[in-house]
């Protein structure tokens, strides 16, 4: 799969000019909004006709909305855009020197509480057995693929190796040695 | 048109080296705005499969297979356009020149006739 590094190095190499990486990334921070618009209106099989539509506007604004870089884009026009897309916006404010583990620590309680929220759904529907049935899966799904991810993380580090999770004996090396120590396993097991 | 799930694979084998090598030094805002346009179109083209099903501004067909990304979100931008190759059936993108609309005519000349170089060693 081409990734976003081979074309920033395609980039690179073509200019003859290791410098261009950099710009780049800053271009691609600069206009993250505006693609992540493009890429939700495609996902739901709109044109820019569509969208001007939904919101009473002509399609030559759509045009200049995506057209623009993120510092351009004005805020209405955003949540108009979103709201004409049928999509749901949450905005995260956080300090810009917020280390990554407490970034996880706010996700993780973002979970929880949408786990929450759909397991009072299954206790309002008890009765109808098929939706329950459909959450139950639904949250061995949520679990298998948090640990296939946690497990992928886990195992870079370089003092693990690799990992896997397994239903009868939890997290294991692949050699089948237990990894955690018990001081590492009373931090996996503590809550954030 | 080929079937999401399998990936797109962007590549330089025919780009005009010189030429981008110029132009990356005289247009540098714009050269990166369109490698950037590149990545969103490559990401585009794995989510729906093809060129033909999706819709952006800045993307647009020159026929024969050929097509041309613009820049974006670089304030009073000199008006650029990056060829591209799109072959459905290898799933390759692959990258031929950049140009801006002096020199259009002729990059799509050239692009047209590399296109039909690659189509003919497709057959």
């Amino acid at each position: 799969m081409t990734t976003v590094n081979s074309i920033d190095n395609m980039a690179a190499s073509l200019a003859d000019d290791e410098s261009i990486k950099k710009d780049m990334a800053i271009h691609a921070a600069d206009c993250r909004l505006t693609h992540l618009l493009i890429v939700l209106r495609n996902a739901g099989g709109l044109t820019q006709r569509d969208v001007a539509k939904k919101m009473k506007c002509d399609a030559s604004k759509i045009s200049r909305i995506e057209a623009g870089s993120d510092k351009q884009l004005r805020w209405g026009d955003v949540v108009s855009y979103l709201g004409a897309l049928n999509v749901r916006m949450s905005v995260l404010v956080d300090a810009q020197d917020l280390d990554t583990s407490a970034r996880i620590k706010h996700h993780i309680f973002a979970i929880d509480g949408l786990l929450k929220e759909l397991s009072d759904m299954a206790r309002k529907c008890g009765e109808d057995a098929a939706f329950c049935a459909g959450i139950d899966k639904f949250y061995h799904e949520v679990l298998w693929n948090f640990m296939r991810r946690f497990c992928d993380c886990y195992s870079r580090l370089p003092t693990v190796g690799p990992v896997m999770v397994t239903p009868d004996k939890g997290l294991t090396t692949i050699a089948g040695q237990d990894q955690f120590s018990p001081a590492s396993r009373e931090a996996v097991a503590a809550p954030v | 048109m080929g079937d999401a799930g399998e990936s797109w694979v962007a590549k330089e084998d025919y780009a005009e080296r010189n030429t981008f090598k110029t132009y990356g030094k005289k247009h540098r805002r714009e050269y990166v705005a369109c490698f950037d346009n590149l990545k969103l179109i490559v990401s585009l083209l794995n989510q729906h499969g093809g060129p033909g099903s999706f819709h952006v501004g800045f993307f647009r067909s020159e026929g024969e297979e050929v097509y041309r990304i613009g820049q974006t979100g670089v304030s009073h931008a000199h008006e650029t356009r990056l060829y591209i190759h799109i072959d459905d059936k290898t799933r390759h993108v692959q990258v031929l020149t950049i140009g801006d609309k002096t020199t259009q005519g002729d990059d799509i000349r050239r692009c047209h006739r590399t296109a039909r170089m690659l189509k003919g060693k497709d057959l």
